[in-house]
C-alpha cells in the first residue's frame, strides 16, 4: 500500500535520505518541514497518511509535535526518526501513540519495518 | 570556587561516557557503511575557565557541532573535528549514501552537524539513561573557524566558578580512513552530583 508521507526534520541530508527511500519504497512525500510549526500546519493541510518525525527541531521538540498532531487527529499515525532513543524519551513516545521509533542511522530495510506498522 | 566530583562520582560519570564513546563509534560505523575501531580516547575533567586559557592563542582551523540541552539538565556538547577530518567523514557519508547526498546545497554542512548531531545523541544517551533523566538536544549549530573562536562561541558565557567540562580525546580508524574528534560537555557540577545521588550512583 503506497502511503502520502510528510517528513519533519530539521536535517537536509535526513530529510533526502528519507525522500529517496520513501519514494524507492513506493510511498509519496507530500511535504518536508524543517519546524515544529511548519509540521503542525502541513499536516493539517496536507493530511498525510503518515508522519516520519524527529525529536530535535528548532523551535519545539517533537514530543510536543507528537501531542499536537495527535490532539488535531487522534488516529494520526506518527513514526519518531531520531538520534535520540533515551529510555524515558522512547516511554514517552509510546505513551503520546508514536506507532515506532526508528533510531537514525537505519537502513532501508528498518524503515520499511517500521511503515509497516503504519500500512 | 570549581566544586569537584568525588572519585566515585568520577567513576560513574567516566563510565557513562566511555560507554556513549563506544555507542557513537557504532553509529559512525553505520553512517559510512564501515567498522570503526577506537584507536584511543581520554576522558579529562576541567574548569571552563582553563579550557578557555589553553586555546586562547589557537588559531588552528576547526569545524564545530555546538548542541545544548535546556531541560532537567542543562548541558552543553561540542563536538569538535579538524578540517581535514570533517571533509574525509563528510566524504565516507556521502558515498555511502551512493551518491545521494552529492544533491544537496552544502553537504559538508549537512553531513557534518548531523554526523555531530548523531555523534553527541551517543553520548548524551548513555548519560540520561544512566541517570535515569530523559534530555532533548537542540538542533545542531554549525561553527567554523579558528579553534578558539569556535570553543568562545559555544562554551564561552558558562560560569566558571560552577560550570565543569569533560573533555573527550576520540581517536578512529576505519580500513577507509582515520579520524579524530574531539568532544566537550559543559556540565554544572552541582546538579550531576544531585542526580547522581537521586539515581543512587554515588
Amino acid at each position: 500500500m503506497s502511503l502520502r508521507v510528510l517528513v519533519v526534520d530539521d536535517s537536509s541530508m535526513y530529510r533526502e535520505l528519507l525522500k529517496v527511500m520513501l519514494e524507492g519504497l513506493g510511498h509519496t512525500l507530500v511535504g518536508e518541514a524543517e519546524t515544529g510549526a511548519d509540521a503542525v500546519a502541513q499536516f493539517a493541510s496536507a493530511k498525510p497518511d503518515l508522519v516520519t518525525l524527529d525529536i530535535s527541531l528548532p523551535d519545539m521538540d517533537g514530543l510536543a509535535v507528537l501531542r499536537e498532531i495527535r490532539r488535531s487527529n487522534p488516529r494520526a499515525k506518527v513514526i519518531l526518526v531520531t538520534g535520540n532513543d533515551q529510555g524515558k524519551i522512547v516511554a514517552q513516545a509510546r505513551t503520546l501513540g508514536a506507532l515506532a521509533l526508528l533510531v537514525k542511522p537505519f537502513h532501508v530495510e528498518q524503515l520499511e519495518d517500521a511503515l509497516k506498522k503504519a500500512a | 570556587m570549581l566544586l569537584s566530583f568525588s572519585d566515585q562520582e568520577r567513576t560513574v560519570l567516566h563510565g557513562f561516557v566511555e560507554a556513549g564513546i563506544a555507542l557513537s563509534s557504532e553509529k559512525l560505523g553505520q553512517l559510512t557503511k564501515a567498522r570503526w575501531d577506537i584507536v584511543s580516547s581520554s576522558v579529562e575533567e576541567l574548569p571552563v575557565a582553563k579550557i578557555l586559557a589553553t586555546f586562547r592563542e589557537d588559531d588552528y582551523r576547526a569545524c564545530g557541532v555546538h548542541l545544548s540541552s535546556r531541560s532537567l539538565l542543562p548541558v552543553e556538547v561540542l563536538l569538535l573535528f579538524t578540517e581535514a577530518g570533517a571533509r574525509d567523514v563528510t566524504g565516507a557519508v556521502v558515498e555511502a549514501s551512493g551518491g545521494v547526498l552529492k544533491k544537496l546545497a552544502d553537504p559538508q554542512a549537512a553531513v557534518i552537524s548531523e554526523v555531530g548531531n548523531i555523534l553527541g545523541q551517543g553520548v548524551l544517551k548513555a548519560l540520561a539513561d544512566g541517570l535515569n533523566i530523559s534530555l532533548i538536544l537542540s538542533s545542531p549549530r554549525l561553527l567554523k573557524g579558528p579553534r578558539s573562536e569556535v570553543l568562545c562561541q559555544s562554551i564561552g558565557s558558562f560560569d566558571a566558578d560552577k560550570d565543569a567540562v569533560i573533555l573527550l580525546r576520540i581517536d578512529m580508524s576505519s580500513e577507509k580512513l582515520a579520524s579524530g574528534c574531539g568532544m566537550a560537555l559543559v556540565l554544572d557540577v552541582a546538579l550531576i552530583r544531585r542526580l547522581l545521588q537521586n539515581a543512587q550512583l554515588a
